[in-house]
């Protein structure tokens, strides 16, 4: 098996559009939504608990664990 | 994990993550933070493989792994100080690359959640009818990234990428349980 070096860490800090982006491309991945509408699903409450599986899809509660992205 | 600065604290809470993933994936070394702010004191931040993209596990079984840690830079005293690195919240899970949940073990207490501890969710990505489980939260300790590694490898066929993986893995691990304020439970807040 090829040993890989990773001991030197390759960090890439995000600029707030590029935060906007990933946050889209989830919601899109988990949600079929975009990030936007998601944002104002989350604003209006319409989520309730995020990690209610009774109502919501685990997309939900993976993408409100990445608002800092964009908040 | 401490610093002298709050970027070093930072920094000493990261490297073991990248590490520790290192095993699964020679792709998956880019983290993503927001701005140059990943280690404000005082502001919540959130730490994710890959730009936040799934990160593809090359195994007999087609897996991503999604991670996502919730984290703020405090600052502590004695030994755990001056500046020191706080998980608020933390997902690890395994998905099918269709994005299909197969399992996850979640803290999120500060999430809006009533959910606040350490759980395990099973989802339909393992291809079968799970009926009432695949809505509950099932109670566990809490769970390292490194557990949830070390799992994908010896019971769901991921081949690991680097030779001194089991090393590597208990390692890191150890480095986490030394730092760690909390396990089992935890708290019902960050």
């Amino acid at each position: 098996m090829e040993q890989t070096a990773h001991t030197s860490v390759d960090t890439r800090e995000l600029s707030r559009e590029e935060g906007r982006g990933l946050f889209d491309r989830q919601a899109r991945r988990y949600l079929d939504m975009s990030g936007d509408e998601f944002l104002s699903k989350w604003d209006d409450g319409e989520f309730g608990d995020p990690d209610d599986r009774t109502k919501n899809p685990p997309g939900v509660m993976l993408l409100a664990m990445l608002l800092p992205f964009v908040r | 994990m401490a610093g002298d600065n709050p970027y070093q604290a930072f920094v000493n809470f990261r490297d073991p993550l990248q590490k520790a993933i290192s095993c699964v994936s020679k792709e998956a070394h880019v983290w993503a933070l927001l701005g140059t702010n990943g280690y404000r004191p005082g502001e919540d931040h959130t730490l994710v493989p890959k730009t936040g993209d799934p990160v593809r596990l090359r195994g007999q079984n087609e897996l991503d792994l999604v991670s996502q840690i919730w984290y703020r830079v405090n600052a502590a005293e004695g030994d755990r100080g001056p500046w020191k690195v706080e998980t608020l919240a933390y997902s690890h899970g395994l998905e099918t690359t269709d994005a299909q949940e197969v399992i996850a073990y979640q803290w999120h207490p500060g999430q809006g959640s009533r959910i606040t501890y350490p759980h395990m969710h099973l989802g339909s990505g393992i291809g079968a009818d799970l009926g009432i489980l695949e809505k509950v939260h099932i109670p566990t300790g809490r769970v390292a990234l490194e557990d949830v590694l070390r799992f994908a490898i010896t019971e769901l066929g991921v081949e690991p990428q680097r030779d001194d993986w089991e090393e590597t893995l208990t390692g890191t691990q150890d480095k986490f349980e030394e730092w760690r304020t909390w396990h089992g439970s935890g708290p019902a807040s960050p």
